[in-house]
Order: C-alpha cells, then sequence, then structure tokens
C-alpha cells in the first residue's frame, strides 16, 4: 500500500487546523532531528481550563508529519485534559490509520510529542 | 589496456543486485555508501579463510603473510593517490576519524591563541566539528570561503587570498574536494598553491571525489588527504589518513596502547615511526586488504573511465531532472564542475516525502540535510534530495528515478 494515500495528500496539500494562535493558553513546541522541522501545536482551553476549545498547529513539514497534526487537531477538538494526557502514542498511530516504515515513524508521532510538551506546560 | 565497460554491464561484478530474487532496484545513494564488488568480498573472505592471524607481532608464517598482506595494502593506497612512500598512509575508521586525529594531534601541534584555520561553507560535519572542538581548545579562530548560492562555487579571489591568509594568520586550510550536497569540484589546486605559499598547511577531505576521478596528491599540493574505504567500493570501518611523512613524524599518537609502541616501562614508554604510531590495537586488517583490492578494482577500470561515464550520466540526468515541473537543482550546471551527487527541491514537496515516495518505486536516494547544516542553512533549507551515481549506474536508474519522480509530482498535484 502507498505511504501516501489520498487522505495524507489532500490534508498536507490543505490542512484544516493549520494556523498559528496568538491566545493560545499552553503551546507545545517539537523538533524532527531527521530533517530538522519544528512543529507547534496551540491550545485555546475554556475558562475553567479544563476543555479543548480550539486546537491548530504551525510550523512547514513533511506530509507525514502535516497530516498526523492536522488528524490529531481535529481528534482533540472539544476533549477535555484527562482526555488529553490519556491520549498515547499507539493512539496517534491509530489515529494516522497506517503504520508508517521505520524511518518515518518519527514523523508519524511529532505531533503526539508536541501534545505531550504542551502538557508539559499545563502543569 | 583491458577495458571493462561501465554501467548495466558491470553489474554482475556486485552481488547485491542479486538481492529479492534479483527484483530490479535503482540504487542512487553511492554518495552515502558504495556497493562492494565480489573482488572485495572475495579478498576479506580469503583473509579470514586463509590467514586470520594478527599483524606484526606472530613469527610463524600465517603471520606473516596477514602482515605482509596489511602493509601491502599501504602500498596500494599511496600509489593510488601519488604518495612517496607506503609508511605515509595511516589506516583509520573513515574519513572522519582521520580528521579528528589531524585537528588533535596536527592541529593541537602548530596552532596557537588567535591563530585561524580556514574552511569553507560546503563542509561536511566532518570537516567542521573536529575544528570547531580545535578552536576551543587552543583558542584559535575558524574562518570560511563562502560559496554562491546560484552558482555553487566557492568565492575566492586569488589576487587578494595570500594576504587574506595572512592577516588572519591562517596556519590550516581544510577543504573538502567535492561537494556531498552541491558536487561542486573545488578548484582545490590553485587554492592550495596559494595556501602554501601563504605558509599554511592544506588539508584534503577527499571523501567524494576520490572514488569519481584521478588523485594525485603532489599535483593538489596537499599536506594532508583523508578517505572513507566504504565510499570507494571497500568494506566500512577503514578509512585512510594520508600525510607528508615529516609532518606525521612531528605528531603525538592519538590513541595508545598496543601495536604503536617501541618501549614499553611502567611509568613511560616510547612510540614507533609512523604509520605505525597512529594505529592503537589491533586494526582492521581485512578492511585493509578489502580497501587495497577496491582500489585494484577501479584501477583496473580507470579512473578518467569511471569519470567520463559519470558525466555522461550527470548530464543525462540532470536534463532530464529539468523536465520535471518545479524541480530545481543545487549547485553547478556546468557538469565539468559537477561530481557524483545532483542534489535537488521540488516546489511543494517535502524532502522527506520524496525520499519515501522513490523508496516504494525501489528507488533509492538519500534525503535530509546530508551532514551538512551549515551548507543547507545558508540555502534557507532545512533538508534536499540527493541523487548520487556511480559506476554500476545507467540510464535506467535515472529513468527509474524520473519517472518516480514525475508520478509523484502528479499525485501530489492533483
Amino acid at each position: 500500500m502507498s505511504m501516501y494515500r489520498q487522505e495524507i495528500i489532500e490534508r498536507y496539500r490543505f490542512p484544516r487546523h493549520r494556523g498559528e494562535m496568538k491566545n493560545a493558553s499552553v503551546q507545545g513546541e517539537v523538533l524532527n532531528v531527521l530533517c530538522g522541522d519544528e512543529l507547534t501545536l496551540y491550545f485555546l482551553f475554556d475558562a475553567n481550563k479544563t476543555r479543548v476549545e480550539n486546537v491548530t498547529f504551525g510550523g512547514i513539514g513533511c506530509a507525514l508529519m502535516t497530516a498526523a497534526a492536522d488528524m490529531l487537531c481535529e481528534h482533540l477538538m472539544g476533549k477535555i485534559t484527562e482526555e488529553l494526557k490519556a491520549f498515547l502514542a499507539d493512539d496517534m498511530l491509530k489515529l494516522y490509520g497506517e503504520m508508517p516504515s521505520p524511518s518515518r515513524l518519527k514523523c508519524v508521532l511529532l505531533p503526539y510529542e508536541a501534545l505531550r510538551r504542551a502538557l508539559a506546560g499545563l502543569a | 589496456m583491458f577495458m571493462k565497460k561501465l554501467g548495466l554491464s558491470i553489474r554482475n561484478d556486485f552481488p547485491i543486485f542479486a538481492r529479492n530474487a534479483g527484483v530490479p532496484f535503482a540504487y542512487l545513494d553511492s554518495a552515502a555508501t558504495s556497493l562492494k564488488p565480489v573482488c572485495v568480498l572475495d579478498a576479506m573472505r580469503g583473509y579470514y579463510e586463509s590467514y586470520s592471524a594478527n599483524v606484526s607481532r606472530g613469527v610463524y608464517e600465517m603471520a606473516e603473510q596477514a602482515t605482509g598482506a596489511y602493509e601491502a595494502s599501504r602500498g596500494v593506497v599511496g600509489k593510488f593517490i601519488g604518495a612517496d612512500r607506503p609508511e605515509e598512509i595511516v589506516f583509520a575508521r573513515n574519513a572522519t576519524e582521520a580528521l579528528n586525529l589531524l585537528a588533535a594531534q596536527f592541529g593541537g601541534l602548530i596552532m596557537n591563541e588567535g591563530d585561524g584555520i580556514l574552511l569553507s561553507e560546503m563542509e561536511h560535519h566532518a570537516n567542521l566539528i573536529p575544528w570547531q572542538e580545535l578552536a576551543k581548545h587552543e583558542k584559535c579562530v575558524l574562518h570560511f570561503l563562502p560559496f554562491d548560492i546560484k552558482s555553487g562555487e566557492l568565492e575566492w579571489n586569488p589576487d587578494t587570498f595570500a594576504s587574506f591568509l595572512k592577516e588572519r594568520r591562517i596556519k590550516i586550510v581544510s577543504l573538502v574536494h567535492s561537494s556531498n550536497v552541491l558536487g561542486t569540484i573545488n578548484p582545490i589546486k590553485e587554492i592550495f598553491a596559494v595556501a602554501r605559499e601563504a605558509g599554511a598547511y592544506t588539508i584534503l577531505d577527499a571523501a567524494q571525489s576520490v572514488v569519481h576521478m584521478p588523485i594525485d596528491i603532489k599535483e593538489l599540493g596537499a599536506d594532508f588527504l583523508v578517505c572513507s574505504g566504504h565510499k570507494m567500493f571497500g568494506p566500512t570501518g577503514i578509512g585512510v589518513l594520508w600525510g607528508r611523512y615529516e609532518l606525521l613524524d612531528r605528531m603525538a599518537p592519538y590513541q595508545t596502547g598496543g601495536e604503536m609502541i617501541q618501549d614499553v616501562g611502567l611509568k613511560t614508554s616510547t612510540f614507533k615511526e609512523p604509520p605505525h604510531r597512529f594505529e592503537a590495537g589491533t586494526p582492521h586488517i581485512a578492511g585493509a586488504i578489502g580497501l587495497a583490492e577496491a582500489i585494484r578494482y577501479m584501477q583496473e577500470i580507470g579512473m578518467e573511465e569511471i569519470r567520463n561515464h559519470e558525466k555522461e550520466l550527470l548530464a543525462y540526468a540532470r536534463e532530464h531532472l529539468l523536465q520535471i515541473k518545479g524541480l530545481h537543482i543545487l549547485g553547478p550546471s556546468d557538469i565539468d564542475k559537477r561530481s557524483g551527487v545532483i542534489s535537488f527541491m521540488i516546489d511543494g514537496i517535502h524532502p522527506h516525502d520524496v525520499g519515501s515516495f522513490l523508496a516504494q518505486d525501489g528507488v533509492m536516494i538519500r534525503v535530509g540535510d546530508h551532514c551538512a547544516k551549515p551548507l543547507h542553512k545558508k540555502l534557507n533549507i532545512t533538508a534536499s534530495s540527493r541523487i548520487s551515481i556511480s559506476i554500476y549506474n545507467d540510464h535506467d536508474d535515472i529513468d527509474a528515478a524520473v519517472n518516480s519522480l514525475t508520478k509523484m509530482v502528479n499525485t501530489f498535484s492533483v
């Protein structure tokens, strides 16, 4: 099966959740050591700081990372912080829908790492 | 003289092409590491099977045979690059280790606080970071020859270069012969001539060039040269440091222990002459034997023959790559100034996606920063895609890459 199914290419070319968020409650930044790309996830929480009102991502990267980030933003919308904390690397792969080749695993897991980084900033 | 035809017809020499029951693949990553001909594998196997004794100490025939083969390998390497004597060849793990050895032991010997080292902006990290460390320890200063973003060529002025070197107290000029990203063949002979005239020592990183063209260290005016066996059809784990004997002789050992000592007491020891002074412990005997066989293999083909074959392929690749929408080639457009590699960018497609997409079509290329981050930063990119070619490549490999790239551009623009 191709690593570049239609959904991946579509989300890469026209991501729905890309954009810097000026008023983010918390954000998580990560670097992909494989290629030097950077990714930031921005979270806006409600007044109680428990529910995600908006998630976006910033940074330019490969199709795999961009598509995975876009999927993650969509998935996390409206979730509560406990749900964010319970989200694991395996969940990221399930959300992505396939297992990338070993050398590209990092690209798909980068958004998940950005989430962990953001959660660390929440405490 | 017997001439081998290169490309498709030489693939029988490389057992790896039988991999996956002979399903064809396009190996276009020889700048990372070259494939190995069967004669190299046989030579190494021959050592392990028939005379695998340690070197330099046994008094029995098998040990003498091993020592003879190991030492003879120095002669083969030396002749290949135009060295005066085999004792000028030091075996290291790879070019990286050879450069670390030089920075620590030669740099440490001659550099004083405030002295300068000249590198270029297109160096592989191997010819950058050892000098950064030296600069830190000796409080000396790194300087860089810039390259032109458009042409990919070094920018230097022959008229003012000597005064540039003197003003900055440059004592070491260490340059890459041909860039592993841009492909640029640098005007080493001209630069080194002025550098030596100005009293600087010259180091040539020939890791990328030595497999692609004839090299004569005297003609190039080098004091030292480094290269890696695995990029020249030899095994991994063996590399070469060549240095002028009188310079090697001034240097202290890099590592110490067995094999490199003359006499040992409990508190002090004395060391052997070069090259053995720099080869502590049991060396990579099979590696040196394999490397010598790889060099014989190249010599049998002829370095001019190799250069001509690759120039023709580079021109063919360039012409066909440029027909792909949104593809831009980095480095010189003149094939005479280019060797081994063609790196490129495609508008709107990340290099890592290029690499993965081509891999699905059995085309193996390199993507990333190619251990040359400062070069990429100067070009304002984080990564690029690189096709590199060798003697076993032919038009079919380039066609496979171009077809896959065309398919990819179409897929990504639907």
